[in-house]
């Protein structure tokens, strides 16, 4: 009878203007340490991209829908670009392949860095790891920077292929980037995944079990940290995946620590494609040319992409104009922000957790917003 | 009192509040603190600047936490409608002298969706003192607004 | 690379509700898509998950087709076993929108299916929630993702 008279809920608003809240207002209700509740109160990064891309044609399109996750634009350019070309029904030449999954797993290399910077620094580690994902991802933007002219937003996919050819001597960049880039993987195993401060905040907290991760629909590195292996680019292999060696990645404890690791040996990875990838790159064209006042035929794609955050599908139909009648985007941060407000209800949530927990999903609220 | 002492009261008073503005400026331009607050999706190049490269630090900006004891809003992204009356309300609780940057193409006329229906401009909403262009600007982009916000806040004082 | 599994799945869906399936077709590889009665949604859907094992819900969208007055709200399934996509898909009458909520069967359209009734004004009979999620707390501009509420760079807009 004292435990019901004794609880007493206060709702924290976890608000837009905060250090570590990002453009979200998290409703926390809580009854002393223990949490009841999470809603995200999301939308306020939303800029009706569905609607503007009714207004812009196969070439336009591709501004508006990568600025959707600023770390990872390459793999969302990429999803939209091949459904226009299944409608159009045209396939890119060899090389224009192997470029755009260079150009995507650097993408993923970028966006694992700043999710678990991010996550360090909800775990108190903001000097030493965050400061160093953010000095780590310089050279890769040089890198960028030099193939396709700018650092972040590279509009360098179009319908047919790519923009513009790898320049000369970019193979010696690369490879000296990745042999700098593994030794810091290194200094961040033994500065984080060795370090009994995140064991003790990470470990056996949020624990998803598999069914669970399914049933709430958890997408991308969380799915594959509950130990299930669903992943886009081995399930439906797009571009030139099937030709080049990786595995998939997965973690059967399901707890914070675990997303964590699996987005770190993602990186690994990562490197790993982008080696073969380079090695084995053939040479040829780069492009086939679509004009973008090109009528589309009447008809529907669904084009499924493996981004950093996890399955993202844009579904173009078309009634035979230039410009798309209804462009669909499936976003993964929509999916994962609902396993995070059902969290309280499956496992035991304390306040001190949920930053962690929040973090570990690794959310990019203009994904969810779109 | 004489004529001749007032000219010296005045004189002294004179010199005494070019030299006070010097300093006040000088201090007030090397500690310009933003309070932490993105809007939109420049944030990523806006972490660059703070990072170990592009330094802004050793320029005295300073990101912290409180709204109250911040000096500049800056707005970093898109603005949407629902951020709007929240940025509204921030700006409202920030102490005198205060300022505000837009950085980015969206809050200055809306970028790539300037046909959206809930992106709005970031000086319908406050008084805006420097824009910084770009889609993502470059991080020199962003240190020179800082250093133009800088001339301005000591000329101003 | 055949098309089996696909072709299995679609006899199985015909052959126990014959007159409730509108069109049901094998897209490409990989992708089926069923158009359904509006009062079978429910039976579908249970029969969808329990013997074909969709159990992975990636969205819920909707298409306006103001021309022939009739939403089509689309269903994105997956199965976790066979990887394939499903669209279930249901046409409604524009001028009475509304459809039954699946949250029964997949907790996880939760979201998905009140972003749906912002955008378009369909009611998810069943529903606990239909409450704003994207747009603004104050927002009386009608359904963003009408056909008849227009841009300001489209034609008539």
């Amino acid at each position: 009878m004292s435990e019901k008279s004794s609880k007493q809920v206060m709702r924290i608003s976890w608000g837009p203007q905060h250090p570590m809240s990002g453009q979200v207002r998290i409703l926390i209700d809580t009854d002393g340490e223990r949490v009841l509740n999470i809603i995200p109160d999301i939308g306020f990064t939303h800029r009706g991209i569905e609607k503007i891309l009714e207004n812009r044609n196969i070439v336009q399109g591709v501004v508006p829908i990568e600025r959707m996750v600023m770390v990872d634009t390459a793999n969302i350019a990429l999803s939209y670009v091949r459904a226009a070309e299944e409608i159009l029904g045209i396939e890119p030449p060899k090389r224009a392949q192997y470029i755009r999954v260079i150009i995507c797993e650097v993408c993923r290399i970028l966006s694992h860095l700043y999710g678990f910077g991010l996550a360090a620094e909800a775990c108190g580690g903001y000097p030493a790891v965050f400061l160093w994902s953010t000095a780590d991802r310089e050279p890769f933007l040089d890198l960028m920077e030099r193939i396709t002219g700018t650092r972040w937003s590279y509009s360098f996919f179009v319908p047919g292929g790519v923009y513009a050819d790898f320049p000369d001597k970019i193979k010696e960049k690369f490879l000296a980037t990745l042999e700098y880039f593994e030794e810091r993987l290194e200094a961040y195993r033994r500065a984080w995944f060795e370090n009994k401060i995140f064991e003790s905040r990470a470990k056996d907290v949020g624990i998803l079990k598999p069914e669970d991760a399914i049933r709430l629909g958890a997408a991308g590195p969380n799915l594959r940290g509950s130990g299930v292996a669903l992943d886009v680019r081995k399930d439906e292999p797009y571009e030139v995946y099937d030709e080049i060696d990786f595995r998939v990645i997965t973690q059967p404890e399901g707890d914070s620590y675990a997303r964590l690791m699996v987005r770190y040996l993602e990186m690994v990875e990562s490197v790993k494609i982008i080696r073969q990838a380079i090695e084995n790159m053939p040479s040829g064209p780069y492009r086939k040319f679509v004009s973008p006042l090109k009528r589309l035929p009447k008809g529907e794609a669904y084009s499924r992409v493996e981004t950093a955050r996890g399955e993202l599908g844009v579904h173009m139909i078309s009634d035979g104009g230039t410009k798309p009648y209804r462009v669909k985007i499936t976003s993964p941060t929509l999916r994962n922000l609902y396993v995070v407000s059902q969290m309280p209800k499956i496992t035991e949530v304390l306040l001190a957790d949920v930053p962690v927990i929040l973090y570990s999903f690794d959310p990019w609220y203009l994904d969810a917003d779109r | 009192m004489t004529k001749k002492n007032q000219t010296r009261r005045l004189i002294v008073w004179d010199v005494f509040n070019q030299v006070y503005k010097k300093i006040i400026g000088w201090g007030r331009k090397y500690s310009l603190w933003p309070a932490h607050f993105i809007t939109g999706c420049c944030c990523p190049e806006f972490m660059q600047v703070a990072g170990p490269r592009y330094d802004m630090e050793r320029f005295g900006i300073l990101p912290l936490p409180s709204i109250r004891q911040a000096d500049v809003l800056v707005i970093i992204g898109v603005l949407t409608r629902k951020m709007a009356s929240r940025v509204k309300m921030l700006w409202e609780q920030m102490a005198e002298p205060k300022y505000a940057m837009a950085i980015g193409a969206c809050p200055i006329d809306k970028g790539p969706f300037y046909d959206s229906y809930s992106v709005v401009r970031a000086d319908e909403i406050i008084p805006v003192d420097v824009y910084v262009p770009g889609c993502p600007p470059r991080p020199e982009a962003m240190i020179q607004g800082f250093m133009i916000l800088q001339k301005k806040v000591e000329e101003g004082v | 690379m055949g098309e089996e599994t696909e072709k299995k799945i679609i006899e199985a869906i015909k052959s126990n509700f014959q007159d409730a399936i509108e069109e049901a077709e094998v897209l490409r590889p990989k992708r089926i898509s069923i158009t359904v009665r509006n009062n079978k949604m429910f039976e579908v859907a249970r029969f969808l998950r329990d013997r074909l094992k969709f159990d992975y819900v990636l969205s819920v969208g909707a298409v306006d087709y103001i021309k022939e007055n009739r939403f089509q709200v689309i269903y994105y399934l997956l199965s976790s076993k066979e990887k394939v996509v499903l669209m279930l898909r249901t046409n409604i009458p524009r001028d009475k929108p509304f459809t039954p909520s699946l949250i029964s069967v997949w907790e996880a359209v939760n979201y998905h299916e009140r972003e749906t009734w912002e955008m378009f004004g369909i009611t998810f009979k069943g529903h606990p929630n239909l409450t704003r999620l994207l747009l603004p707390e104050d927002w009386e501009g009608g359904y963003p993702l009408r056909k008849d509420f227009k841009l300001s760079s489209s034609e008539g807009g």
